[in-house]
């Protein structure tokens, strides 16, 4: 098993190495630069007296070249490697602070919403699936295959300022925007209760929209196991239907569930960008969203990376999820 | 209705008046599936106190979206006591759908019991006034006997016979078994929820007990998970759980169809040995001539959810009197026919299980045919005290069923 992990391990480093390889081109080949907006900022604010020098010196300090070459691009990212070698990510344009320092910053607020978001996603989601699933063509099977289906068709933009709409403007039950209340400071017990208030209306726009697709994949798990031989010997041998289901089928269902629960590991700490933006979080994905918009290299570097390892991360975890529950799998 | 035979597709509006007939009919059945019932309205009286299970004129439907095919259409058979029962018939033919219909594992909506009786003697455990197995003076459970109209039982009420008293071994044994719960885990539930008051101990004991009678060392086998057994052993385990709450009638549903050829012999022996050993009956569900003429006391030969003809195995296997069994029985390969002469097959189809012909089902494809044949559907006649046979060749039509 260790040698198993270890094995895996160096494997992850390979495909890490290829997908910075990767982002990192994508980021330099964008059509435009972090210097390149600047200086047209600059100059839309009436500071005409640019001169060469003066860009050629710009370019410099960020560590970029105007019209990069193939061989700039690629002593950049060696640059960017040998960084991060000695554990140092760069400074990031736009936030003007360690990429590391930013990723640790922003990450809390996304992973707290992402985090609370996935527990009742499963909590729903699942006996939602299950009851679809031993009521398949009956109403309640019908009336909960519509709702998540509004759920998963719905935008996250609309959804989110439709609850904004509702519930903060109209109703005034929860605040609109934010983490917490500007207007006064509160500490301790207060300050977290102030905090679940402003979650709310967030979390739940996460919830509804990625309860569908959750749902979905229960009820056809458990369909698939309801079908199967062993679920009409574990009938035959007299358990009632509530054992059967409860526990022949529904250990059976969750095998899939359990491991895709491995593979959430990156959505976990990647940030909602749209609910951010909606909500006005302070969270990663908001960040992400403007240091791509204004070519923050070393940010965009430092995001994706940290995501890419995750990623890899939950693959392997993945994994050893089958081997713990599913006793038919063995990792060698 | 004269255009419709010749048509293999159906009209929207066809479908919908099927649908909704359907509907009707699913309705009424699942209400009196699912409702409930004192014991009085399901306790009935067998006709032959010899019989463990006396099946009388029992229909099982199911509604499709083509229409309703009429999978068992009035079957009658009994098992006695201490026999075995072959029931043979070519696939499709509802003798599978039969031995569910027992068990009560139809699935429905769709599959229902229409209609008829099955009648089981039973043991059941007496229970005092506050619902509580009574014991004697030496711990023992107090069983009594009962007789038990399964048809008529709402479905919360099976598990007074379904793997209790009836059993029931699936041809699958490949996927029959659990994949994530261990031989142990799954034989002992058994004893867990059939033996009131069992302990785990206790469950582990029996199911020990229950894998050294199918041959198996339960040191080995006990902790292990159905991947890590083979085909053969897995039949074994799954004789073993059938086994395990000394049931009085096992069903044994094509038990070795799955399994190669060195193994089926070994299977068929095992049960032929607790047959021996167990006090109880097996129905065993098979197309396998060789398999019947082995192990079976009686055999039920059945065609498109009819029963065509039943009798003593020497009976059916020497004086076979249905065209089809006679037949079955020269499409039968032998070693004596070694000239190069084609193996016999019987001609034709089976009809359409939507749309059964009111004449007798195997006219078109029979050899014999005779006037009368176009008429009715053939009645049963008597032809030996213990033989009977459903065709118009034989005889004036006797009285049973």
């Amino acid at each position: 098993m260790l040698k198993y992990i270890v094995k895996r391990l160096g494997y992850a480093i390979l495909v890490l190495l290829g997908v910075s390889l990767i982002i990192y081109f994508l980021a330099r080949l964008m059509p435009f630069d972090f210097v390149e907006q600047k200086i047209q900022a600059m100059q839309a604010g009436g500071n005409a007296a640019i001169t060469p020098e003066m860009i050629k010196a710009m370019y410099q300090s960020y560590g970029l070249v105007e019209d990069a070459s193939f061989g700039d691009i690629l002593a950049g990212y060696f640059n960017w490697l040998g960084s991060l070698v000695r554990f140092d990510l760069g400074t990031s344009f736009v936030f003007k602070q360690p990429v590391a320092d930013v990723i640790a910053d922003k990450m809390g607020t996304s992973f707290i919403v992402a985090f609370i978001a996935t527990i009742f996603e499963f909590l729903i989601a699942i006996p939602l699936g299950i009851t679809a699933a031993t009521h398949q063509y009956k109403f309640r099977d019908y009336m909960v295959t519509v709702l998540v289906m509004i759920g998963i068709s719905l935008p996250a933009f609309f959804f989110g300022n439709l609850l904004i709409g509702f519930f903060a403007l109209e109703l005034g039950w929860f605040p609109s925007q934010g983490m917490g209340n500007a207007t006064m400071t509160m500490s301790g017990i207060e300050g977290l209760l102030d905090t679940i208030h402003h979650l709310v209306l967030p979390i739940t726009t996460v919830v509804i929209l990625s309860i569908g697709a959750r749902m979905r994949m229960t009820r056809t798990n458990m369909l698939e196991v309801l079908g199967s031989d062993f679920i009409r010997t574990a009938r035959a041998k007299g358990l009632k239907e509530s054992v059967v289901i409860n526990k022949h089928a529904f250990r059976n269902t969750m095998i899939p569930l359990v491991t895709s629960l491995a593979g959430l590991l990156p959505a976990l700490f990647s940030g909602a960008i749209i609910t951010e933006q909606v909500f006005g979080l302070d969270g990663i994905g908001n960040a992400a969203l403007s240091a791509m918009n204004q070519g923050d290299i070393p940010f965009i570097m430092g995001y994706n990376m940290f995501l890419a390892m995750l990623s890899v991360l939950g693959i392997l975890l993945s994994d050893l999820m089958y081997a713990i529950v599913d006793p038919r799998v063995k990792l060698e | 209705m004269a255009g419709k035979k010749n048509r293999n597709y159906l009209s929207g509006r066809e479908i919908r008046a099927i649908a909704k007939a359907n509907k009707k009919e699913i309705k009424r059945l699942e209400a009196y599936k699912n409702r409930v019932a004192p014991e009085e309205e399901f306790l009935s009286e067998m006709k032959d106190p010899g019989n463990i299970l006396e099946i009388e004129n029992l229909h099982t439907y199911f509604y499709t979206e083509q229409g309703v095919v009429k999978a068992v259409g009035g079957v009658s058979y009994n098992v006695p006591k201490h026999s075995v029962v072959g029931v043979v018939g070519e696939s499709g033919c509802g003798k599978s759908v039969t031995s569910m219909s027992v068990m009560r594992l139809i699935a429905g909506p769709t599959g229902q019991i229409v209609e008829g009786s099955i009648r089981f003697q039973s043991n059941d455990y007496v229970l005092d006034e506050y619902g509580d197995p009574v014991r004697d003076e030496e711990g023992n459970l107090v069983v009594e006997e009962k007789v038990y109209d399964i048809a008529k039982m709402p479905i919360n009420e099976i598990y007074r016979v379904r793997g209790k008293e009836i059993a029931m071994i699936f041809q699958e044994p490949m996927t029959s078994l659990n994949p994530i719960f261990t031989i142990g885990q799954q034989l002992d539930e058994v004893t867990l929820i059939h033996v009131p008051g069992a302990t785990k101990e206790q469950a582990k004991e029996k199911s020990c007990e229950m894998l050294r009678l199918v041959g198996i060392i339960p040191e080995n086998v006990y902790g292990a998970y159905p991947h890590e057994l083979s085909g053969g052993m897995r039949q074994r385990v799954m004789i073993a759980m059938a086994l395990a709450a000394e049931p009085r009638l096992i069903i044994a549903d094509e038990p070795t169809t799955a399994l190669d050829v060195t193994i089926q012999a070994q299977i068929l022996e095992l049960l032929q040995d607790i047959k021996n050993k167990i006090d109880g009956s097996i129905l065993l569900i098979t197309h396998d001539l060789g398999v019947i003429a082995e192990m079976a006391d009686y055999v039920v030969v059945m065609y498109a959810g009819k029963v065509i003809e039943k009798g003593t195995v020497r009976e059916i296997f020497q004086d076979p009197r249905h065209p089809y069994t006679i037949g079955l029985q020269k499409s039968k390969p032998t070693m004596e026919l070694d000239d190069g002469t084609e193996l016999y097959n019987i001609p034709g189809n089976v009809p359409n299980p939507v749309n059964m012909p009111s004449h007798c089902y195997f006219k078109e494809r029979c050899n014999r045919c005779i006037h009368k044949c176009s008429g009715d559907y053939p009645g049963m006649v008597q032809v030996s005290p213990t033989h009977y046979v459903a065709c118009h060749l034989y005889g004036e039509e006797a009285d049973h069923g």
